[in-house]
């Protein structure tokens, strides 16, 4: 499909043109592919936690609630965006766009499938995590310059937490880019044809993979680390003096980062787009090789994505000390030496 | 006399942090307005400000005759209300010397039994809510509307319910009641475990839990505490035990007491009086005595002057009742000895060098109501 | 059940006017020895009075009444104790040194009554704004005028 449109776009412009209308339309395709899949999971969130606690979630808005979502932003656009008098105006106002925008840039290396990838560079997994770990920024200039207390204690409380939680996101990544043996996406998913890494790596996968999951719930803010937003303790915390489409923005970049969380997890450790193979059961891996491959890398995602949403309606909430307990007294011992036990393995050649 | 007025707490460094807490916060259990002193995340002072919800009960009480104060008392501690009417009418009945008929006693006991549970089973919820998990309130509140659902169809409303009456309650009860609170009882008990394995055996919970909100014995008898709170640090003062009132004399259950005393053991006394409280309705159900369900007391109620008093055991503690008559037909003086205003000296012993957190998971373990406190 | 601290009671405060308080054995005290036996019942070991459960008040018009219920949680006894207070000059001393609880029961009747505490950490008016005129339990008090001076004051009035 993309030679089609490449071909089209040469027929209508010369060369260097159709290289850069080409970009455009691949941003924008980009851009639209985040709405709907932030549209999607509000939706699927509000559902999910409707579910758990038994009752139905939005069943009005829509057939079984399914405008909801629009319902909702187009509500927050026609809200009037208050800035608190003695704010600071410049960071008050870019502070949200800081924070999406680092959300969209983490989507460029991502591989949808074997044709669907941006921009495959070589140290794909390098940049998501570095691009991502931008956002914290945004999230103190928005405690900052709200020149309230409680935003201030939560973005505080939340820049801790993040700075934190990605040296045990980063090492439990590292565990098994040293496994595959490169930090390219493609080269990643490429090698895990004859089985995902979570099978294949055995053990100190399976650790990384746990450390992984815990760590990215942490760097979302989402429960059971959601302590920066907690209702019940200091009102919304670090976004509580915004309103309207500057609120949008961060809840719009809150589900954007699941995304990208669930999509890193998925490609690391569970194969990207690679289909589930069995050993040699040849008519099982056939049949499982017709299902396209786009279809395997939603699939994972939305399973990952239930995951994380499962989490947040389950468990009760951990204090700041608590949390950051948590992260360098247990999950980064136990991810260094996972990480030093894996390089050892794969030395000796004892993965599958 | 000199102008005596207290005042806010100053702030004494730069490096502290005043915050004030309430009124309009989503997990104070009501309106109550807190000043912390904090210095990083540390409580360093703590200053509770009241009077936001104060209907000057006492005084409305003085200008109204003694069969309408009664139901202003609902309005105090509203997850208690019948038990907190029942505690008017025993005072009213002890004052005029009235017999109230055995049909009448039993009835009154399995609706405070009935109350206690679905008060306990709204703390449940909203404890976890305050902890983060928004899940077990839902859980809660199942249960609850059947409990709510039976105090609809006996009397008509489903939280402030005037039922009691000096003499009796006001009307008997239907035929399917004893039916239907057969029905949850047992849907309860099924449905019991679920409360255990969201909550109580969770160890995010119970880290944020245990070792929390530390109160001595010594302390919660200085600070007057009664309830759950008290017999969590091992004071043994359940008044339905000590001074048995209605059909509580031929009831038998437990008197549950631990001795930890934080947020923890709070929790679990909780738990396990709910337990109790079904095994009184059980005891009860089946032998509602036939009879009368009220004594018609004719005339208007003068007692005679002096003074009376009665106390009983609410959801949350011990609510005394003094009473003191001049002969007419409006009372004179009454004071609501209510426990949250007890338990609210409490709060800030159990606080201090914790964190905010943890000034939560306390509110959250001493379940108070404020419109209890201000009356 | 409970019991009845009579005997003890009589034996050592031989002096104090013994009566009933509903159906609670009451002493009635001297403004000025107030201290001095509250001191004793809280530590004479055979009294042991731990728990102030509850410190009220009553306007009789002629004179203030205020009431502290005492409770032994060791014995298993109640006590009643009451004083007779001047509506001119009503002042107490804090029990706040014997019961903590005193504290906020003290600063409701120093709201409700106008009766102050001497040596109480923080005696404020705990229901009633900080610059409300008058004691609203009182007898003589007028809760319409009263109010109604107030919102006057603070130009809070819908129809001035």
């Amino acid at each position: 499909m993309t030679h089609w449109i490449g071909e089209k776009l040469n027929a209508l412009f010369s060369p260097e043109w159709a290289a850069y209308v080409g970009y455009i339309l691949a941003g924008l395709a980009i851009i639209i592919l985040v709405v709907v899949m932030a549209v999607v999971s509000i939706y699927l969130e509000r559902k999910i936690a409707a579910f758990m606690q038994m009752r139905l979630g939005p069943m009005r808005v829509g057939k079984w609630g399914t405008l909801q979502a629009f319902a909702d932003v187009f509500k927050l656009m026609l809200k009037e965006p208050l800035t608190p008098a003695q704010a600071d105006k410049q960071l008050f106002n870019i502070a949200p766009y800081l924070v999406l925008t680092v959300s969209f840039l983490a989507f460029a290396p991502i591989a949808f499938s074997p044709s669907l990838q941006l921009w495959d560079m070589n140290i794909g997994v390098l940049y998501i995590t570095s691009v991502s770990s931008m956002g914290v920024i945004g999230i103190l200039m928005a405690g900052w310059a709200s020149n309230n207390k409680y935003s201030l204690l939560g973005a505080m409380r939340s820049g801790a937490q993040i700075v934190s939680y990605e040296l045990s996101a980063g090492i439990a990544i590292l565990t098994i880019v040293m496994m595959s043996g490169s930090l390219s996406v493609s080269g990643i998913i490429k090698s895990q044809a004859d089985g995902w890494w979570i099978f294949k790596g055995h053990i100190p996968a399976l650790i990384a993979f746990v450390i992984f999951a815990i760590a990215s719930t942490a760097e979302l803010n989402r429960a059971p680390f959601d302590l920066a937003e907690a209702e019940q303790e200091l009102t919304a915390g670090f976004h509580t003096e915004y309103s309207g489409m500057q609120f949008a923005m961060f809840f719009l970049a809150e589900y954007t980062n699941m995304f990208i969380v669930s999509m890193l997890g998925t490609t690391l450790f569970l194969g990207g787009w690679m289909p589930l193979h069995i050993g040699n059961w040849d008519a099982f891996n056939q049949i499982m090789d017709k299902i396209p491959p786009f279809l395997w890398f939603f699939g994972k995602v939305f399973i990952s994505l239930f995951m994380i949403i499962w989490f947040r309606w389950t468990f009760p909430r951990l204090r700041i000390d608590q949390l950051l307990k948590l992260e360098w007294k247990y999950l980064l011992p136990i991810g260094m030496v996972n990480l030093v036990i894996g390089s050892i393995i794969t030395w000796l050649g004892w993965i599958f | 006399m000199e102008n005596i007025i207290g005042s806010q707490i100053i702030q004494s460094s730069d490096d502290e942090f005043i915050i004030n807490v309430g009124p309009q916060h989503p997990s104070t259990h009501g309106v109550l307005h807190l000043q912390l002193k904090l210095d990083g995340e540390k409580i360093v002072d703590l200053k509770p400000f009241l009077g936001y919800i104060h209907r000057g009960i006492e005084k409305m009480s003085e200008s109204l005759n003694y069969k309408q104060f009664i139901y202003l008392t609902s309005r105090m501690d509203y997850l208690s209300a019948h038990i907190n009417n029942q505690a008017c009418c025993l005072a009213i009945e002890k004052a005029i010397q009235a017999e109230v008929p055995e049909r009448a006693r039993v009835i009154r006991t399995l609706m405070a039994e009935l109350t206690r549970l679905a008060s306990h089973q709204l703390w449940w919820g909203s404890t976890g809510l305050d902890m983060g998990a928004v899940s077990p309130f839902f859980y809660a509140f199942r249960e609850r509307e059947m409990i709510l659902e039976i105090f609809e169809e006996t009397c008509g409303s489903r939280l402030t319910m005037n039922y009691c009456v000096p003499g009796g309650v006001m009307n008997d009860i239907h035929p399917d009641f004893v039916r239907k609170v057969k029905q949850i009882i047992k849907q309860f008990r099924d449905n019991l475990h679920e409360y255990d394995e969201l909550l109580t055996n969770n160890p995010i919970f119970q880290s944020r839990t245990i070792g929390v909100g530390y109160l001595s014995r010594e302390e919660a008898i200085s600070l007057a505490c009664t309830g759950p709170v008290a017999r969590a640090s091992g004071i043994s003062c359940d008044v339905r035990k000590k001074e048995p009132y209605d059909a509580y004399d031929r009831v038998t259950f437990d008197e549950i007491i631990t001795t930890e005393g934080d947020c923890f053991a709070r929790y679990k006394v909780r738990l396990e009086e709910m337990k109790q409280s079904m095994n009184i309705i059980e005891q009860l159900i089946d032998n509602i005595p036939a009879g009368e369900y009220r004594t018609k007391i004719k005339g208007i109620i003068k007692p005679p002057a002096g003074e009376y008093y009665q106390r009983v055991e609410t959801a949350r503690g011990e609510l005394g009742i003094y009473l003191v008559s001049d002969g007419t037909n409006k009372p004179y003086r009454i004071k609501f000895r209510t426990p949250n205003f007890s338990n609210l000296g409490a709060l800030k012993p159990m606080s201090l060098g914790g964190k905010i957190g943890d000034l939560v998971a306390i509110m959250a373990s001493l379940d108070l109501i404020i419109p209890d406190i201000d009356r | 059940m409970q019991q009845q601290p009579e005997a003890i009671i009589t034996q050592i405060f031989p002096d104090l006017p013994l009566g009933r308080w509903a159906q609670l054995v009451a002493i009635t005290v001297k403004q000025d020895d107030l201290y001095t036996v509250c001191t004793q019942l809280r530590q004479h070991p055979s009294l042991d009075f731990d728990m102030l459960v509850c410190l009220t008040a009553v306007d009789r018009t002629t004179h203030l009444e205020v009431i502290y219920h005492l409770r032994s949680t060791s014995r298993n006894h109640d006590l009643i104790v009451k004083t007779e207070l001047n509506e001119a000059q009503p002042e107490l001393p804090s029990m706040v040194p014997l019961w903590k609880s005193a504290e906020l029961f003290e600063m409701e009747i120093y709201d409700m009554f106008g009766i102050v505490f001497k040596g109480h950490p923080d005696l404020r008016r705990l229901f009633m704004p900080e610059d409300w005129e008058g004691y609203p339990l009182r007898k003589s008090y007028n809760a319409n005028e009263v109010a109604d001076n107030y919102l006057k004051s603070h130009q809070l009035l819908i129809n001035q």
